[in-house]
């Protein structure tokens, strides 16, 4: 589908974050190389960084909890900044925060463990922006319904090595992706892979 | 006293009251409190939302976080099987009482202590100017929660990109298990309300929704009622 030139590609290694920069009309590719591994997501305008990928504002204008391919996904000014084109994996999560540091320390007792909080604040650090401005992610290929009464539910990811998902950037932006660190429960079928970032014309 | 049912017995309960506004239909109003303090919303005439946020007041960076409330503030280990013990949170799309309401830092900032309602969002953003054109294709100018929000905090030196997603209380907008949301009225009558306890030194706005476009306010904007409480015993 998205055919054009590779024009930069990044590996994202397992349990860390990266970034990549798409201009406006370039395709960002999000790709789960090994399978079952899901991948935070986050983008800022690179024009005006007080505007960013926005789950809330995706939420509320689409009125869904889900993405349908062709979805124009929305920033906090309520401006779409990214486009769904491609999709072989079609569950993703709207609702979750990042793991974060506090989570693997007072919860499993475990200081110190990597998260996706403190991975997408390494990789967006080189353009100015600090932990407490990054926002909730798109959390691609997590799934994590919400169940009949209200809660989250807690599978494994259905993704297949080589699922992928493809995004049009409809603004020029920083896009940051972590591989979830998250090893203590299923979401990622208990191990931990790399994701690739290819952004083609 | 208030005429909104909550009596002399609450000052027992909540303390006196330190604060007390109306918050006009459309409009938004700030608030302040300290740790202890007790904040409650009233919907005076009924069918209301009031767009609810709060900032630490003693480091504004530190926001309400609807992401990190519905994946869970209190840790609790289950026995999933015998002698295999694994920990969850008690993650909800929806707000309880007793729930702890986190910051972005993943501290509890409320803790809801009372609710006659019971039903509130904790997924949709303020309704914003854009909202109003491009969604509900309204021509000019139209009030709107993020303004509301953003002009009662703008004394604090808080920019509208800084108002965090709010706890939308009273409003009705549950996720369908087609993953739609949906709009529907607010079930909250005359004299419903909710509390909060401050669990931090806070400034925060309630916006009384504008939305007249969907049904979410019975097609009615009405004022609110924002009071806080000191002194409990």
């Amino acid at each position: 589908m998205t055919s054009g030139r590779a024009l930069r590609e990044v590996v994202v290694q397992a349990a860390h974050g990266a970034a990549i920069e798409a201009r406006t009309g370039e395709h960002l590719i999000v790709t789960d190389v090994d399978g079952q591994q899901i991948g935070d997501l986050v983008a800022f305008n690179l024009d005006d960084r007080t505007e960013w990928l926005d789950m809330v504002r995706t939420r509320s204008t689409l009125y869904r909890l889900r993405l349908r391919l062709g979805d124009r996904l929305y920033s906090n000014w309520r401006e779409p900044i990214l486009e769904l084109v491609e999709d072989t994996v079609r569950i993703h999560d709207l609702l979750f925060p990042p793991c974060d540091p506090k989570r693997y320390a007072v919860t499993w007792g475990q200081p110190g463990h990597r998260n996706c909080l403190t991975n997408l604040t390494e990789a967006l650090a080189p353009y100015g922006i600090t932990m407490w401005q990054v926002p909730q992610p798109l959390n691609l290929f997590q799934n994590t319904p919400v169940l009949a009464d209200g809660r989250l539910g807690s599978g494994v990811s259905p993704s297949r090595a080589g699922g992928h998902v493809t995004f049009r950037a409809l603004k020029h932006v920083v896009c940051a992706v972590s591989s979830c660190p998250m090893d203590l429960t299923a979401a990622n079928g208990w191990m931990i892979t790399d994701l690739k970032l290819t952004v083609r014309a | 006293m208030s005429d909104t049912g909550i009596g002399r017995e609450h000052e027992v309960q909540w303390g006196e009251v330190v604060s007390e506004v109306t918050v006009p239909a459309g409009h938004g109003r700030a608030f302040e409190a300290r740790v202890g303090d007790h904040i409650i919303v009233t919907d005076l005439e009924g069918a209301q939302v009031g767009d609810f946020v709060v900032f630490n007041a003693d480091d504004l960076v530190e926001v309400l976080d609807t992401a990190r409330t519905r994946s869970g503030l209190t840790p609790m280990k289950v026995e999933v099987e015998p002698g295999r013990v694994e920990a969850y949170w008690q993650t909800s799309v929806y707000l309880h009482v007793g729930d702890e309401v986190s910051s972005n830092m993943r501290n509890a900032m409320l803790k809801v202590i009372t609710d006659t309602v019971g039903v509130h969002d904790l997924l949709f953003a303020p309704c914003d100017a854009r909202l109003y054109r491009d969604v509900y294709n309204h021509a000019g100018a139209h009030r709107n929660c993020l303004d509301n929000l953003t002009e009662a905090l703008a004394p604090y030196g808080i920019r509208s990109w800084q108002i965090p997603a709010p706890i939308n209380v009273f409003q009705n907008t549950p996720p369908q298990p087609d993953g739609t949301l949906a709009v529907k009225p607010s079930v909250s009558k005359s004299g419903d309300y909710i509390v909060f306890r401050a669990l931090q030194n806070l400034v925060g706005a309630l916006s009384s929704c504008p939305m007249d476009l969907s049904p979410v306010n019975d097609r009615r904007i009405t004022p609110l009622r924002l009071t806080v409480r000191r002194g409990w015993r």
